[in-house]
Parts: C-alpha cells; sequence; structure tokens
C-alpha cells in the first residue's frame, strides 16, 4: 500500500510535467486567413438584392446583406487570372470578364461560374462587358480588342474597330438608342445603331479616359487621368471640361437617377447631377485607390478598390440625395 | 552499496589529508592563478554581435546565410527625424537637418554605403503618369534652395515616389534614414562595434535635438548600445545584490570571519572564470552578464555550507586544522556531485544550438568546475588557518542544549500522515502549473524590445515608428530559387510569386508585403496610362514585359535574371504567436502552390532570424530539461545507487521546473534564448539543496536513526544552510526586478523563484518521499555495529 502510494505519487508527477512540457500547438487551423481589405476589387455590381465584387486573382464575392458579410464563389484556385469587370444581364445572368482575355459566365446569379473564353497567349485584360437587353451583348479591352455576342456571352465573335489598337475602357449606352465607348488617349467612339458601327468623336483631350456614364437624355459624363471630368449635353459630339481643384486620376462610378459620383485614386469622389452639374467633390480618407463604387436601394453608397471592400459611406449618400 | 560508499569515503579521507598536508604549496599555487587570471580578466570585452543569435543549423538560418549574401542582411537601422513644430516636414529647417542626418548616417564606419536611402539619397525617385506618358525624377532638385516652389515641388514629388509610409511617415510629419550594417568592416576587416555605431547614433541625437526636432534611432546595434550602457546600472544591481549577501550572512553567521571568508571563496572563481574566458577567446556578451553573478551566488552557497561544517567541528571541540578537514571530508561528495552537476546543468544548455546561448552555456559551465577548486580545495585549507569570532561562539552557546524548535516541527513531514498533506499541495500547485504552463509563449512577448522594458527610449522610438510608418523594423524575407533565365518574364514563375505575395498579404499580423510580383503589377498597370485594373499578372511574357522596370536588381527583390528572389513580409511585431502564426500561414500557402518551376525556401530577416530560433529554443526546452533530469538522475544514482534516492531529488526539481514554466506565463515572460538558459541554471542550482540534504539524511539513517530522526539531523546540519542561502540569493536577484534593462527583470524575476521554491521543495516534499519509500523498505541498510568512517575520521 505504502509502496502504491509513493509510487502512484511519482508516476502522477511525471505524467503531468510531461503533459506540461509536451509541445504546445497553438490550435491553428489549416485555414488560410483572407482580408478582404488587402484585396484589390476592380469592378462591383448590384441587382436584386445581390452584390458581386470581381478582382485580384479570379477572387469573386458574393454579398446578400449589402456588404455586411461576403461569401467566396471563384479564386485563384480556380483561375489565378484577374478581373477587371462585372456586368449584370438581367435575371440570374452575369459575366465578368478579366486579363488573358477571360470571359467568366455565371447563371445563378454568381455562385458559380464557367469559362467562356481563355486566351493566355493574349495575356492582356478585357474591361468590361456591356448590353441593352441581355441577349447582344459587346465586350471591350486593351489593344482594341472588341467582342460580339447575341446569345447572351455564350459565344463570341471578335470585330474589328476602325482604331489605332487604343485600350478600351468602358462602354455605356442609353438602351438600344446610343452608345459611347471610350478609352485610350482621349479616344470617344459612338454608335446610334446598338453598337454595329462606331464613329469617332472629334479628339478634345490628349490623356486616357477610364469611364463614361450616361446622365440623363443628351448629357453624358467621361473621365479620366489627372482629375480629368468632361460633360457633353449633346449626346457625345460636343465635351466641356469641369474643373477640379486636384489632378487625381479618376476610375469608376456610380450612377442613378440623381446623378453620378466617380471615384478615383486617394479616395478622391466627384458628385455631378443628372444635368452634368458639379454638386460636390471631396475625399474619403483612407481608402486608397477607388475603382468602382455602387448604389445600394437604401440609397446608401458602397465603393471597392485597392484596399478592398471594407468601405461604405453612409453619409456620402445623403449628399448624393439632396 | 557499502563497498562502494566505504571506497569513495576512504578516497575522500585521503585527498582531504593531501590537502591539509601540503597546505601551504597548494595555497600558493591558487593565489598565483588567482593573480595571474586576474590579470587577465582585465583583458575581457563585451561581444555582442547580431550573426550570434542565429541557430546556424536550423534550415531557416541556412538559407538565410546562404542568401543574405545576396540579398542585404537584418541589421538595419531607421533614423527617423521628427518634426515637432507648426506644419509638416517640408520646410527649409526640417529638409536641411534630414540632409544632414543622411550624410551623417552615411560616414558611420560599418554601414553599407549603398544602402543608405533617404529622401535625399538619389535613388529615392518619383514617377508619375501623364498625358505624354512617365514623368519621373529624384525627389528632391539638384538645384533645390528651400524656396516656397522648391518645398511645393518636393511636396508633391515625395507624394508622388510611392515612399510616403517608408521614408515619409503616413502624416508627414517625420522621415527617415535608412541604412543597413556590415557584420565586418570592408577597410579594416574587424567585426564592426554596435557599440561604437551606437555612440555615433547617439551624438546625431544629441547634435540635431532641438525644440523642432526629434530622432528616433531604431536598429539591432542601436539596441545593443542601449543594453550595454543599461549594462552599467546592472552592475549596480550586482553591488546591490553582493551588499545584501553580505549583510544576511553576517547576520546569520554572527561570524565576521565566516562572512569575509565565504565571499572571497566565491568571488576567486568569478575572478577566474573572467580571466579564463579571454584566454580562449571568448568575450562577455550583454545576454550572459548575468553568469559571473550566478557563479558567486553558487560559489556562496558552497562557501556556506562547508564553513558551516567546519564551524559545527569547532563546537563539537576540534582545532581548527582539524575541523577543516572533517569538514572538507563530510562536505567533498555532496558538494563536489552537486557542483559537477550544476555544470552539467549548464553543460546541457548548450544543446540549444545558437552561439549567443552556447557561450553562456560554456562559461557557466567552466564557472561550476572551477568551484570545486575554490570550494572544496582553497576553502578548507583557508579554514584550517582560521579561528571563529567570539561573538559566534556566543551565538552558539546562546542556543546549546535542546532541539532546534523550527527544525523539529518541519521535520514531522518525514513521517507519512504530513507527507500526504504535502503531496497533496504538490499536486494541486503542479496541476495548476501545467495547466497554466500551457500557456507559456515561446518567444517575444508584447512588442518593443524585449531587452528592454517599454518605457525605455528605444521602445518610446519603435513604438512612434511602428505608429508613423506602414513598415518596420520587423521584417520576415522568403527566398525564392528558379532554373528559368529571366523569370521575371516567366507568366508561371511570377504567378506562383503572386499567389505567395497575394495569400501572405491577408495573413493576420502582416503589415504589408513586397515583392516583385506586386511591384510588377504597379509598374504593368503604370505602362498602362496608371489604370490600376491592369495590376495583375498576365499570363503572356509579352504582357509581362510591360513590368520590366519592377524587375531590377536596384529594389533589392531580385538579383539579375530574376533566378534568385525574395519577398518581404513586414510584420507588426514580432511576439511569438504572431511570427508562430504567418510561419504557419506562410508554410501553409507554399504548399498549396503548385509550381515545380519555383522552389521556395523559408527564412530570412529579422523575423525568420526569430522564427528559427523559436523553433530551436522550443525543440531544445523539452530536450533540455530531458537531459538535465536525466543527468542529475544518473549522477545522483552513481552517488546513492537507490534509484528511490533519485526519485525524492528528482520530484521536487520537476515540479519546481513545471511551476517554473507557469509563472513565465503569469509574469507575460516569453520562453526564448534569454529566459531558457535560465531555467536550466535554475534547476542545476535547485538540485545542490535536495543533494545536500538527502546526502546527510543517508548518513544519519545509516547509524539507525529514525527517518524523522534523520531529516531533523540534516536540516540542522545543512537545511539551515540551504535555506538561509536560497533566501540571501532571492533577494540579491529580486532586487533586479527593479532593474532598467527587461531581460535582467525577467532573470531576476525567474532566478529568485527557482531559488527559493527549489529549497522549499528540498525541505517540504523530499522527506515526505523518503517517508513513503522508507515505509515500504527502509532506503538504507543500517549498520548499528560500525561507526560511520567520517566520524571516525573527526577522531584521528
Amino acid at each position: 500500500m505504502s509502496k502504491l502510494i509513493s509510487y502512484a505519487f511519482c508516476i502522477v508527477v511525471t505524467a503531468l510535467v510531461f503533459y506540461a512540457f509536451s509541445p504546445r500547438h497553438d490550435g491553428q487551423g489549416a485555414e488560410l486567413d483572407m482580408d478582404l481589405a488587402r484585396i484589390q476589387f476592380n469592378d462591383l455590381v448590384h441587382f436584386d438584392g445581390r452584390m458581386v465584387a470581381v478582382g485580384e486573382r479570379g477572387t469573386i464575392m458574393v454579398s446578400d446583406d449589402d456588404g455586411d458579410s461576403w461569401q467566396q464563389t471563384y479564386g485563384d484556385q480556380q483561375l489565378p487570372v484577374t478581373l477587371t469587370g462585372i456586368t449584370w444581364l438581367g435575371g440570374d445572368l452575369l459575366l465578368a470578364v478579366g486579363h488573358d482575355q477571360l470571359i467568366l459566365r455565371s447563371t445563378d446569379g454568381g455562385d458559380s461560374w464557367d469559362v467562356i473564353m481563355n486566351d493566355e497567349e493574349a495575356g492582356e485584360p478585357l474591361m468590361g462587358t456591356w448590353s441593352a437587353d441581355g441577349k447582344e451583348v459587346f465586350a471591350y479591352g486593351s489593344f482594341g480588342r472588341f467582342f460580339h455576342s447575341t446569345d447572351a456571352g455564350q459565344s463570341w465573335t471578335s470585330v474589328e474597330l476602325d482604331i489605332h489598337g487604343e485600350h478600351l475602357n468602358d462602354l455605356a449606352g442609353d438602351g438600344k438608342r446610343m452608345q459611347l465607348l471610350v478609352g485610350e488617349m482621349g479616344l470617344v467612339l459612338r454608335s446610334t445603331d446598338g453598337g454595329d458601327q462606331w464613329q469617332a468623336v472629334e479628339p478634345f483631350y490628349r490623356g486616357s479616359l477610364f469611364g463614361v456614364a450616361h446622365l440623363k437624355d443628351a448629357s453624358w459624363v467621361a473621365y479620366g487621368m489627372r482629375g480629368h471630368v468632361f460633360v457633353s449635353h449633346d449626346d457625345g459630339i460636343n465635351w466641356s471640361q469641369i474643373q477640379l481643384p486636384h489632378q487625381l486620376p479618376l476610375y469608376g462610378h456610380a450612377a442613378d437617377a440623381n446623378g453620378v459620383v466617380i471615384v478615383g485614386t486617394g479616395g478622391a469622389y466627384v458628385n455631378l447631377t443628372g444635368d452634368g452639374e458639379l454638386r460636390n467633390i471631396g475625399f474619403m480618407r483612407g481608402m486608397g485607390t477607388l475603382t468602382s463604387a455602387v448604389v445600394l436601394p437604401n440609397r446608401e453608397f458602397f465603393v471597392a478598390g485597392q484596399f478592398g471592400l471594407q468601405q461604405r459611406d453612409r453619409d456620402l449618400l445623403a449628399h448624393t440625395g439632396r | 552499496m557499502t563497498r562502494h560508499v566505504r571506497l569513495l569515503d576512504r578516497w575522500v579521507e585521503g585527498f582531504a589529508d593531501l590537502l591539509m598536508n601540503h597546505r601551504k604549496l597548494i595555497l600558493g599555487f591558487f593565489m598565483l592563478l588567482t593573480l595571474g587570471l586576474g590579470y587577465s580578466a582585465t583583458q575581457i570585452r563585451l561581444d555582442p554581435g547580431f550573426n550570434k543569435q542565429i541557430p546556424a543549423s536550423h534550415p531557416y538560418m541556412e538559407n538565410y546565410l546562404h542568401y543574405s549574401e545576396t540579398f542585404s542582411g537584418a541589421n538595419t537601422i531607421l533614423v527617423s527625424v521628427n518634426w515637432l513644430g507648426e506644419g509638416d516636414i517640408y520646410n527649409p529647417e526640417f529638409l536641411e537637418v534630414l540632409r544632414q542626418v543622411t550624410d551623417e548616417v552615411f560616414f558611420i564606419p560599418g554601414v553599407r554605403r549603398a544602402s543608405v536611402r533617404s529622401l535625399f539619397t538619389p535613388d529615392v525617385r518619383y514617377v508619375e503618369i501623364s498625358e505624354d506618358g512617365f514623368v519621373g525624377d529624384v525627389v528632391i532638385p539638384p538645384q533645390f534652395s528651400g524656396t516656397p516652389e522648391d518645398l511645393e515641388q518636393v511636396r508633391s514629388n515625395a507624394a508622388r515616389s510611392g515612399e510616403i509610409g517608408r521614408l515619409v511617415a503616413n502624416d508627414l510629419t517625420a522621415a527617415i534614414v535608412n541604412a543597413e550594417l556590415q557584420e565586418f568592416n570592408p577597410d579594416t576587416g574587424e567585426r564592426v562595434s554596435y557599440a561604437e555605431i551606437a555612440r555615433q547614433l547617439e551624438a546625431i541625437r544629441s547634435k540635431y535635438e532641438n525644440e523642432n526636432i526629434e530622432i528616433n534611432i531604431v536598429g539591432f546595434s542601436k539596441l545593443v548600445g542601449d543594453v550595454i550602457d543599461g549594462l552599467v546600472e546592472v552592475m549596480g544591481f550586482f553591488v546591490i545584490a553582493f551588499i545584501i549577501t553580505t549583510l544576511l550572512l553576517w547576520a546569520y553567521s554572527r561570524s565576521l570571519v565566516q562572512t569575509v571568508v565565504a565571499l572571497l571563496v566565491a568571488l576567486v572563481p568569478v575572478v577566474w572564470l573572467l580571466g579564463i574566458l579571454p584566454l580562449i577567446g571568448m568575450g562577455i556578451d550583454p545576454m550572459s552578464i548575468l553568469v559571473p553573478f550566478l557563479i558567486f551566488s553558487i560559489g556562496v552557497s558552497h562557501a556556506v555550507q562547508m564553513s558551516n561544517a567546519w564551524k559545527q567541528e569547532l563546537f563539537n571541540g576540534l582545532e581548527p586544522r582539524e575541523a577543516a578537514k572533517v569538514a572538507c571530508c563530510k562536505i567533498f561528495i555532496p558538494g563536489a556531485l552537486a557542483l559537477v552537476t550544476n555544470a552539467l546543468g549548464f553543460g546541457v544548455i548548450m544543446l540549444i544550438d545558437i552561439p549567443i546561448v552556447r557561450e553562456l552555456g560554456i562559461s557557466a559551465c567552466i564557472g561550476g568546475l572551477l568551484m570545486i577548486f575554490t570550494n572544496k580545495m582553497m576553502l578548507p585549507i583557508i579554514l584550517s588557518w582560521l579561528t571563529l569570532d567570539r561573538r559566534a561562539w556566543a551565538a552558539h552557546e546562546a542556543r546549546n542544549g535542546g532541539k532546534h524548535q523550527l527544525w523539529w516541527r518541519l521535520s514531522v513531514l518525514a513521517t507519512p500522515g504530513p507527507a500526504l498533506v504535502v503531496f497533496a499541495i504538490s499536486l494541486v500547485l503542479l496541476v495548476a502549473g501545467s495547466w497554466k504552463s500551457r500557456e507559456l509563449i515561446v518567444g517575444d512577448v508584447g512588442v518593443g524590445a524585449p531587452e528592454l522594458r517599454q518605457s525605455a527610449r528605444y521602445n518610446q522610438d519603435n513604438l512612434r515608428i511602428t505608429q508613423k510608418y506602414s513598415i518596420g523594423l520587423d521584417v520576415l524575407s522568403i527566398y525564392m530559387e528558379t532554373d528559368v533565365t529571366e523569370a521575371c518574364l516567366d507568366p508561371d514563375v511570377m504567378r506562383a510569386v503572386e499567389e505567395l505575395d497575394f495569400h501572405a498579404r491577408s495573413i493576420k499580423g502582416v503589415n504589408s508585403t513586397q515583392s516583385v510580383a506586386g511591384m510588377g503589377k504597379v509598374s504593368i498597370a503604370g505602362n498602362n496610362e496608371g489604370n490600376p485594373r491592369w495590376a495583375a499578372i498576365p499570363g503572356s511574357s509579352r504582357g509581362l514585359m510591360a513590368g520590366s522596370r519592377a524587375y531590377s536588381a536596384s529594389n533589392g527583390l531580385v538579383v539579375d535574371g530574376c533566378q534568385t528572389m525574395q519577398m518581404l513580409l513586414f510584420l507588426n511585431d514580432h511576439d511569438g504567436d504572431t511570427i508562430a502564426h504567418v510561419i504557419d500561414q506562410v508554410e501553409h500557402i507554399i504548399a498549396n502552390i503548385d509550381e515545380p518551376k519555383l522552389r521556395f525556401m523559408l527564412a530570412g530577416g529579422n523575423v525568420g532570424v526569430m522564427a528559427a530560433s523559436n523553433e530551436a529554443v522550443q525543440q531544445a526546452e523539452a530536450q533540455m530539461h530531458g537531459s538535465l533530469l536525466l543527468a542529475v538522475a544518473l549522477f545522483c544514482w552513481v552517488t546513492f545507487r537507490s534509484g528511490r534516492a533519485v526519485l525524492c531529488i528528482l520530484i521536487p526539481l520537476a515540479i519546481v521546473a513545471t511551476l517554473c514554466s507557469a509563472v513565465m506565463a503569469m509574469f507575460g515572460i516569453g520562453l526564448k534564448v534569454a529566459t531558457l538558459p535560465v531555467m536550466a541554471l535554475g534547476v542545476g542550482v535547485g538540485v545542490d539543496y535536495g543533494i545536500y540534504l538527502y546526502e546527510r539524511m543517508q548518513h544519519e539513517l545509516k547509524v539507525g536513526k529514525s527517518l524523522r530522526m534523520a531529516f531533523y539531523e540534516a536540516m540542522c546540519q545543512r537545511g539551515t544552510a540551504a535555506l538561509f542561502t536560497a533566501v540571501t540569493m532571492s533577494v540579491g536577484v529580486g532586487t533586479w526586478i527593479f532593474a532598467p534593462l527587461k531581460f535582467q527583470a525577467d532573470m531576476g524575476i525567474l532566478l529568485a523563484f527557482m531559488f527559493l521554491v527549489n529549497v522549499f521543495g528540498a525541505i517540504f516534499l523530499l522527506p515526505g518521499l523518503a517517508a513513503w519509500f522508507q515505509r515500504s523498505k527502509p532506503l538504507v541498510r543500517v549498520r548499528p555495529a560500525v561507526r560511520s568512517p567520517l566520524q571516525g575520521a573527526g577522531q584521528n
């Protein structure tokens, strides 16, 4: 009995000491950290209560609660190609485009994606797609790339535009009536036949234009390098510059019935009325370079860019709304 | 067993005779030796070095040492010039100071000239994309004269240089001069003196600081300089500990002779050690500065045991010379055993494959062995000439007769019943301890330099810099190697680099990343109108060509041809947990990258070094404790020839070692290069008490005393001295808690704990264990007929 007690004590002590000095595991799982503020996003779209963001290395994030939580539906495990644009074609149909002339298509609102086109040899990006009716779609991008689809993005044919291989950065349209395509070195193309024929507008700016938006009626806005914003009131034939007090480049915009908010480097934003009048400008501090924005149904303003998706500004909406 | 012990005793007796017969000769020799080594000790120098912290055989460090020749090393200094006045840094006064500081840093010997960067160095340029393409130049124009136009020019250039957050503070109120140090001065071939560099940096600070300018300096060399400055105060704490020891020793012994002799004999091995180190080509590292003090402490402990035994023999009526001889006979075996075990314990520290720790192990090991000569040979010789002061006799007579009340009451622990209570308490403590010790962090705890306190100027500077800039000193580099020529134009390689960069950027604890893929993306976008949507690694070499500006070796991320690359991860801090998490994630990311063309190799930068030393320390922890306890067990078994004796001594030690881990977790002291040796030292010192007590108990049991009586006798003869030394040492090192250097304060807490709790383990738990073992079967065969040879020796 006494033997038992003394040796049992020694054994218990030994066991506890072994436990104390056994390798300490930090309990780390195999999950990789993912910080949405550290991923660059290049485009946002909002439809039917759902928001979809696309960006770096094929990352596609989906949110059904206006950006409070996000689920990843595509990423670099599938295809490590950076995405540059996303378009909603109506219903559950979505198109995303990116580098390597990549086109992805989703028929379930962004939950799953199919590769429609991917040309690694080209290695150069498409910048976006546009459609008036969800059936006939145009894709545009670097070095004058222009594609046409008549089956809602399932098959594509290349179209040669009569330009000198400039990058095509953005396309906007007023339904079937009128389309504008902007790009490198002040390029602006007009189409009045639903995208079949394109005519170049008399150059009014040497720098690159990164975006274009329809305001209302015959009013349009185009923006680009070094704080350049131009407004046209005659369907893109004549343009006049809106003077900004800074020279920060502008890369994306969100539009609603009240007008448009253009965003860019340094969190800069420019707010125009539907008539193309400057309403206000400002900076969203600490947001880095912004590439895109959407207006949510509750009139909130959501932005994405270099510092990811963590950013929203409820106050700015109030500005937009007024 | 009996024969073995007799043989050993006879040998010791012969040895003691030899000592006493040639005492003049031997003492003379020792004195000459002390003089010689004392002279040599004046040659000792402080010997800090960044590379000494590197566990060279760790795979990370093999990569690091290999690639640090290719890429700049981890030994960076940052001098941040802060503008305290109105507005931001773009004013003539500030920029002039920044220019001068840049120049002064440039000319500090040992600084790699090409590595110096600030707004004023020509490699810092800005690039802007305009309607006409790229515009770029140096940030500060050559004809800069401080006019308002010039200042506006500099402001806008700096903003476009991409250096905001790096060379210029995010809030534009400070700018940095960044430089790297070489380990060896290329002109002289000598090792660069960190203390000298720190002094020069401090001179820059005092020269330029005024009401508008504040200068923050961080970097390993500055840290070493500050630690060395702190060491002056450390010496002060050693003196305080010395004085406390002296006073307590005197109060305890009531004998000036005993006090002086104990201190003197404890100082001799310190002098010898400091003399030997220069002879074997070693200096003393700031980290191992405590070794001499530790040797002194152990020396005092053993000297008190020896002189106490001598005193008791005097009280028994022996002449000093005889008394010294008997004391020597009685103390030699347990004392030498304890010292050899100490030395072994310190030797085990050398298992940790980090030069700085090995040096500590070597010097402590030598010190431990030296004490066998000073304490077991020199001390009895000195004692043989001395007589005890009257005051000590008086104190003895006042107490004479009757039992020592406290020890008699304590000895009840050597009976089975009360022992059970001690067992229960020990178990409760141990359970709590092992549970808490699981929270022990490997590596540093908290931010800033762990050697210094939070409030130290260096850590304040560090805090300032991490707050103001996006970068800091905590960098992890990952090396990449490929056989592809012009690998920066190979999409597979670049996408693999991008994959690591992309995922590493998201890791918690990472502030920012730098890689050729990241820079390439910016450069490709720059070549395409600056459009951020172009910031991607394309799938074709043609597309990659647009980023060629990023593939230059001048960015420090690739060497020509991109066959060798590195990625930098700037961490928020170097907390042990942060590093472990980041390394874990990085390894996970790399494991996911399926690209046979590219090989990833961890890890460099100061974080890489820390990760490696943390891993080395973690690996060494169990190994060290294991071998330490095994060695103690072996030595105890050889001496006592009883497995149960080994358990009696080992079990309390193991419990205390566990509790020590718990205390570290509780006080937020990380397990690291500076603290792991302390645990080994603590165990090494702690074993003394058990050995002295058990050895005495064994003798008493042998003459047929009951276990309780044997323990009581052991306490009277050895326990008092053991407890006294433990308390004295604890108080001495306890004062370190107020030391300016945090690692000294941490060591103080740990050592005080180890000294004190080990003696508790020995006097509370050891008798209980012995009691239960004794109950099942006697620990020692009783030899009532024969008198102990030791007592016989006393009567010769």
